[in-house]
C-alpha cells in the first residue's frame, strides 16, 4: 500500500543546461541537500542568419533539462549556486528558473527535498523576476517553425524535448499502432514583456488552436536567469545579438533595462520606455498543470489512469533520475529511470484526475511517485467539445482561455 | 490488484472510421518509403536509358518489384518500431536489472550467433565468390566451397564475441575508441602482411566485405535496441556510450575471423591443390567455370533435352573445342581428343525495345516462398529467443503485447515482401545496369538483351571515369534506401532529442558510401590492389578517431556496419562482378564493400569535426 504525503512550500527549479556543465550542476544540487534531480535529454536551437549557413545541415546543441523540486527558502540559493557553477552569466550557457507549486503530494519513498531550518541567501541583481515560461507540445515537423517564430519574437533559444503524447488514440484498440511518439515540448522563459508577443508566434506559426495541432500555455516563472544562444553569428560578424546585450548588462550592473521596450497597446499605439512592462498577466486560475513523475516502469498505468479520470490529453518525456544514492545490480551501478507525465486541465477536473492517479497508485502499489501542481495563465489548443461555455474567445472551433 | 477500467474511454468504431483512422498513417508510411527509394531507381532508368541508351530489360516485373518493394519495407519499418526493437530494448533494460553478469554476456554471445545465422546477405557472398578461378586463387576457392560452413561459422562467432564485447563494454563503461584502435590496428597490420602472401591476399576481399555483410536489417536494429536499453540502465547522468558500437564490433570482429580461418587453412594446407587437400576434384574443371552473362545466352533445359534426345544442334549455336590436339591431315583439320563445348551466341541485329515485360525464366511463385522462407528464417528464431529470455530468463511480461506482436507481425510480412520485391525489381535492375555499365569503356553483351553494346567513348579512361561516377550516385542513392539505416537515424535521432537530424545523419553516410564505392569501382577497373585502398582510409580514419569525441566514434563507426545491407549489397555486387569480369587479369568482385564501409565513417566523422569547431565557435565564452 502507497502512503501519500502531502507537502507546501515546494519550487520546481528547472536548469536548462548545455551538456558540459549539467552534470557539475548535479553535483551542487546534491551538495545543498537535495536527493535526486532528473535530467532530461533535450536540443537547444540554433538558427542561422547567413544565407550559406543555411546550406549546411544544422545540428542543434545536444542539452540537458534538469528538474528538481526545492523548498521555497532554498531556491534563491541554489539559484545564485547554479548560476556560480554553470557559468551563467556568460552568453549561451544556459538557463535557470523556478516555478512555484501549489502542492505537492508525494509517496513516502520518494525522495523529497524537505525544508530545513538553514535560511537561504538572498537573491542577486543577476536573477530576474518578470519572466514568463512558455510551452508548447506540437509535432515534430511543427517545431522547426514555432523555434524560429518564437525567437524572431524575441524568445531566447527554445529549447525541444522529445516526448510522447497520449490521449485519443489510447481508446483505439489494436489502432493504437497509428500513434507514434513524435511530439516534441518546446520551452523557451521569456521576459514578461515579450510574453505576449513570443506566445501569439509560436501560436501563428504553429497553428495552435487547429484540430490535432497540439497544445501551448504559459506559466508565470518566479525568477530566473536565461542566457541561451540561438543564432549562429556570421563568422565576420564581431559580435552575437546576446554578447551586445550581455556586455551592456555588465556595463549597467543589472538587467533592468531591457525593460526599457517597446509596448504594444493595441489599437492605440505602440510606447518605448522604461518600466512600461505589464507587472504580468492576471492568473485566471482556470487551467491548471498537473506533473507527476514516476518510475519509467509504471508510467504505462498512471497514463491509463490519468486518461480514464478524465485528463484531457497527456505527454510524456523520459529522463534519467540521478540521486545521491545509487542503487547497483550485477556489479554495476544502475540508472533509475523517470517518466514525467504532464496534462493541462482545467482546475474543475483536477480533483479527479489527482484522485484517480493517487487511487490507481494506492492500488497497485506503485513506489517513489510525486505530483505537483502548478497555475498555468493562458492556454490555447483545440478543444473537441466544448461543454459549457467558458469565459474566452472563440475562433473557428478554437477555443482561447485567454485573461 | 488492478482497478477496475471502465469502459468509457473505448471508443466504439465502425468500419469507416477505422479507415478515416489507418489511412493517413498508411499514407504517411507509403510516402516515407517513396521518398526513401525514388532516387535509386529512377536513377538506375535513367542511367540505363540515357547514358547508356539502351532500353530496360523486363521493365514490368521491375515495377511491380519496386512496388513490393515500398510496400515490404513500409511493413518492416514499422515492424521494427512497434515490435523488434521494443522487444530488444526491454530485453536490455531488464537484463542488467534481474541477471548477473555471465548471464548477461552468455545471451548476448547467443544472440549474435543467431542474428548472423538468420542473415539472409551471408548468402550473397557465395554468389560474389562464384566468378573465382581455383587455380589462380586456391585458398579464397576452397574458403569459399570446401569450407563454406566453417566460413558462416567463423563469421558467427566473430559476431557472437563481438556483440558480447559491446555489451561489456556498456556495463564497464569502456571507451569504443580504446577498442576500435587497437581491433582496426592489427586488422590493418594482418591486411598488409596478407597483401605480401600469394594465398591469403586473395582472402583479404572476403574477409573485409564479411565484416560488412554480417549486420543486416533485423540483426542491427535488434543489436541498437538492445544496446540501448543496457544503456539506459547502467552509467550515471553523464554516460556517453548511449547504447551504440556494438555494430562497429560486429563489423570488425568476423574479418578478424575470416582472417584466422585462412591462415588456419593455409597452415594445414588442406586448400584446393595443397598439399594435403583432402577434396577429391573431378577433372571436368579443365572447363574453366563460365560466368553466365545472362540468360539470353545460356542454354536452358529445355533445349539441353532437344538436343540430347534429337542430337541436333541447338539454333544459334557456336562449337568450341578446347585442349586436345589439331593437326593437318590430308587436307582435313583433325582434332583429336578434344573437349566441345556449345554456347549460344547472340544475335547480332540490335533490337531498340525489351520485348518482355517480365522474364519468361522467374517462377513468381517460387520467388514468393522463398521470400516468405528467408523473412521467418530470419526473424522468427531470434524472436522465439528473445521470448523466451523475457518469459523464463528474466520473468517479465511484455506490457504492450498485442503491439509488439502485431508489431513482429507486421516484421514478418514486410521482410517477405521487401526481398520479394527486391528478387523481382531491383536485383534485376542491379544486374543489367551492372553489367551494361563497363559498356562505358569495353564491348559487352547487354543484360537480359541480344546484340552488343559500347564502348561509348574512343579512351577507355574517359569510360572508366562513368563508371566510377555512376558507382557513386549508385551507392549514395542505394544507402538512403537502406532500412537498417533508417532505424540507426531514427534512433540516433531520437537519442540525441533531435540534436544531430536523421537526414543530416543518412546523407553524411549515403556521401560516404557513394565516394567508397567510387573509390571501388576505380579499384576493379584498374585491377590495384585492395591493401592499397583499405589501408590509406583506415589510418586516416584512426587519426579521426583519435581525435573525434566519443559520441561521434560511436555512431559514425556504428553507421560504417548499418550501410551494406539488402539494397546495396546485391547492386553493388552485380556492378563489382559487371566490371571485374571486362577487366583482364580481376580474380573477384570482392573489396567494393569494404571500401563502401570506409566511406561513411570518415564523412560522418568529418560532420562531426565541422559541428564541433560550429559549437565551439558558439559555445560560452570565458
Amino acid at each position: 500500500m502507497t502512503a501519500f504525503r502531502a507537502i507546501e512550500n515546494l519550487s520546481s527549479v528547472t536548469a536548462m543546461l548545455p551538456q558540459s556543465t549539467a552534470g557539475r550542476v548535479v553535483e551542487e544540487v546534491f551538495n545543498r541537500g537535495g536527493h535526486g534531480a532528473t535530467i532530461f535529454n533535450a536540443r537547444g536551437t540554433l538558427l542561422r542568419d547567413h544565407w550559406i549557413q543555411r546550406l549546411i545541415p544544422v545540428m542543434s546543441p545536444v542539452m540537458r533539462y534538469v528538474q528538481v523540486l526545492v523548498p521555497d527558502d532554498e531556491v534563491d540559493g541554489l539559484i545564485e549556486e547554479i548560476y556560480a557553477v554553470g557559468g551563467l552569466h556568460r552568453p549561451g550557457a544556459g538557463a535557470v528558473f523556478t516555478i512555484p507549486c501549489e502542492e505537492v503530494i508525494y509517496s513516502t519513498d520518494y525522495p523529497v527535498w524537505s525544508p530545513s531550518s538553514s535560511s537561504g541567501s538572498n537573491a542577486s541583481l543577476n536573477i530576474k523576476e518578470n519572466l514568463t515560461a512558455i510551452y508548447c507540445i506540437t509535432g515534430r515537423d511543427e517545431i522547426e517553425a514555432i523555434s524560429r517564430a518564437a525567437v524572431q519574437a524575441g524568445g531566447h533559444g527554445p529549447v525541444v524535448q522529445l516526448c510522447q503524447g497520449r490521449g485519443l488514440r489510447a481508446g483505439l484498440g489494436w489502432l493504437r499502432i497509428t500513434s507514434k511518439a513524435n511530439k516534441e515540448v518546446l520551452a523557451v522563459v521569456v521576459d514578461n514583456t515579450d510574453a505576449d508577443n513570443v506566445f501569439d508566434a509560436i501560436i501563428r506559426a504553429g497553428r495552435i488552436g487547429s484540430p490535432g495541432r497540439g497544445i501551448a500555455y504559459r506559466i508565470p516563472v518566479q525568477k530566473g536567469v536565461v542566457n541561451l544562444t540561438s543564432v549562429y553569428g556570421h563568422a565576420h560578424q564581431a559580435a552575437t545579438l546576446e554578447q551586445i546585450v550581455t556586455a551592456i548588462d555588465e556595463i549597467k550592473g543589472d538587467s533592468h533595462w531591457r525593460d526599457q521596450s517597446v509596448i504594444d497597446l493595441g489599437r492605440t499605439g505602440k510606447v518605448a520606455g522604461v518600466g512600461l512592462a505589464p507587472k504580468g498577466p492576471v492568473d485566471l486560475r482556470d487551467y491548471v498543470s498537473l506533473i507527476c513523475v514516476v518510475p519509467r516502469e509504471h508510467m504505462d498505468a498512471l497514463m491509463e489512469a490519468a486518461i480514464q479520470a478524465g485528463a484531457p490529453g497527456i505527454n510524456v518525456v523520459y529522463g534519467k533520475f540521478s540521486e545521491t544514492e545509487k542503487s547497483t545490480a550485477a556489479g554495476v551501478s544502475l540508472t533509475r529511470e523517470r517518466g514525467v507525465l504532464r496534462t493541462i486541465l482545467p482546475r474543475a477536473r483536477l480533483d479527479g484526475v489527482r484522485r484517480g492517479i493517487v487511487d490507481t497508485a494506492e492500488l497497485s502499489e506503485l513506489p517513489e511517485i510525486c505530483l505537483y501542481i502548478q497555475s498555468v495563465s493562458r492556454v490555447v489548443t483545440y478543444l473537441p467539445e466544448v461543454r459549457k461555455p467558458l469565459t474566452g474567445v472563440r475562433y473557428r472551433g478554437s477555443f482561447v482561455a485567454s485573461d | 490488484m488492478q482497478r477496475p477500467i471502465a469502459n468509457s474511454q473505448r471508443f466504439e468504431l465502425g468500419p469507416r472510421e477505422t479507415l478515416a483512422i489507418l489511412w493517413p498513417y498508411v499514407r504517411d508510411q507509403f510516402m516515407e518509403q517513396l521518398k526513401g527509394i525514388w532516387f535509386i531507381v529512377v536513377y538506375l532508368f535513367l542511367f540505363q536509358i540515357l547514358v547508356l541508351g539502351l532500353p530496360i530489360a523486363y521493365a514490368g516485373m521491375i515495377a511491380a518489384g519496386t512496388l513490393v518493394v515500398i510496400l515490404g519495407l513500409m511493413f518492416f519499418m514499422e515492424g521494427l518500431r512497434l515490435g523488434l526493437m521494443p522487444l530488444g530494448e526491454v530485453i536490455g533494460v531488464m537484463l542488467p536489472r534481474k541477471s548477473r553478469i555471465p548471464v548477461i554476456l552468455a545471451f548476448a554471445f547467443i544472440l549474435g550467433i543467431g542474428a548472423t545465422l538468420a542473415e539472409p546477405a551471408i548468402a550473397v557472398l557465395k554468389a560474389a565468390g562464384a566468378g573465382v578461378k581455383p587455380a589462380e586463387a586456391p585458398l579464397l576457392y576452397s574458403l569459399l566451397n570446401d569450407y563454406a560452413r566453417q566460413l558462416v561459422a567463423a563469421v558467427g562467432v566473430g559476431v557472437g564475441i563481438a556483440v558480447t564485447l559491446g555489451v561489456l563494454r556498456f556495463l564497464r563503461g569502456w571507451s569504443l575508441k580504446y577498442l576500435i584502435l587497437p581491433l582496426v590496428g592489427t586488422l590493418l597490420g594482418f591486411t598488409l602482411w596478407a597483401n605480401g602472401h600469394p594465398q591469403m591476399r586473395h582472402v583479404l576481399g572476403l574477409a573485409w566485405d564479411c565484416g560488412a555483410v554480417t549486420t543486416g536489417p533485423v540483426t542491427v536494429p535488434l543489436v541498437l535496441a538492445l544496446g540501448i536499453g543496457v544503456c539506459r540502465m547502467v552509467g550515471g547522468s553523464e554516460n556517453r556510450n548511449a547504447g551504440f558500437g556494438i555494430v562497429t564490433l560486429a563489423s570488425l570482429f568476423p574479418i578478424l575471423a575470416v582472417l584466422l580461418l585462412g591462415l588456419y587453412h593455409l597452415n594445414a594446407e588442406d586448400y584446393y591443390g595443397a598439399a594435403a587437400d583432402p577434396f577429391v576434384r573431378a577433372q571436368s574443371a579443365s572447363v574453366e567455370p563460365r560466368r553466365v552473362e545472362s540468360e539470353v545466352l545460356a542454354f536452358g533445359d529445355a533445349e539441353f533435352q532437344t538436343y540430347l534426345s534429337s542430337g541436333e544442334l541447338p539454333p544459334r549455336s557456336k562449337l568450341i573445342l578446347r585442349q586436345g590436339e589439331p593437326r593437318l591431315v590430308e587436307g582435313r583439320i583433325v582434332h583429336s581428343d578434344p573437349v566441345i563445348v556449345l554456347e549460344k551466341v547472340a544475335l547480332d541485329d540490335q533490337i531498340l525495345f525489351a520485348g518482355d515485360l517480365w522474364d519468361p525464366q522467374s517462377s513468381l511463385h517460387q520467388q514468393v516462398m522463398d521470400a516468405l522462407w528467408s523473412a521467418l528464417r530470419a526473424i522468427v528464431p531470434l524472436c522465439l529467443f528473445l521470448l523466451f529470455t523475457l518469459r523464463v530468463v528474466l520473468q517479465e511480461k511484455l506490457i504492450h503485447g498485442q503491439e509488439v506482436f502485431i508489431g513482429l507481425g507486421f516484421a514478418v510480412v514486410g521482410m517477405s515482401l521487401f526481398g520479394l520485391g527486391i528478387t523481382l525489381g531491383l536485383t534485376p535492375l542491379g544486374t543489367q545496369l551492372g553489367s551494361n555499365v563497363p559498356a562505358t569503356f569495353t564491348t559487352v553483351f547487354p543484360w537480359g538483351l541480344p546484340g552488343t553494346e559500347g564502348p561509348l567513348f574512343d579512351h577507355a579512361f574517359y569510360g572508366k571515369l562513368v563508371a566510377v561516377i555512376f558507382g557513386f550516385f549508385l551507392g549514395y542513392g542505394a544507402t538512403l534506401a537502406e532500412p537498417a539505416l533508417n532505424a540507426l537515424g531514427n534512433t540516433v535521432d531520437s537519442i540525441t532529442a533531435g540534436a544531430f537530424r536523421k537526414t543530416l545523419l543518412m546523407h553524411s553516410v549515403a556521401l560516404g558510401v557513394g565516394l567508397g564505392i567510387a573509390a571501388g569501382v576505380y579499384k576493379i577497373a584498374y585491377d590495384l590492389p585492395l591493401a592499397y585502398l583499405v589501408v590509406p582510409p583506415y589510418l586516416l580514419l584512426l587519426g579521426l578517431t583519435w581525435i573525434s569525441s566519443e559520441e561521434f566514434v560511436n555512431f559514425s563507426w556504428d553507421s560504417a556496419g548499418v550501410t551494406t545491407g539488402p539494397i546495396t549489397v546485391p547492386l553493388v555486387l552485380a556492378m563489382g562482378l559487371g566490371i571485374g569480369g571486362n577487366v583482364p587479369g580481376v580474380v573477384d568482385g570482392f573489396g567494393v564493400l569494404a571500401l563502401a564501409s570506409v566511406g561513411p565513417v570518415i564523412t560522418v566523422l568529418t560532420v562531426g569535426r565541422i559541428v564541433a569547431r560550429n559549437e565551439r565557435r558558439t559555445a560560452p565564452q570565458e
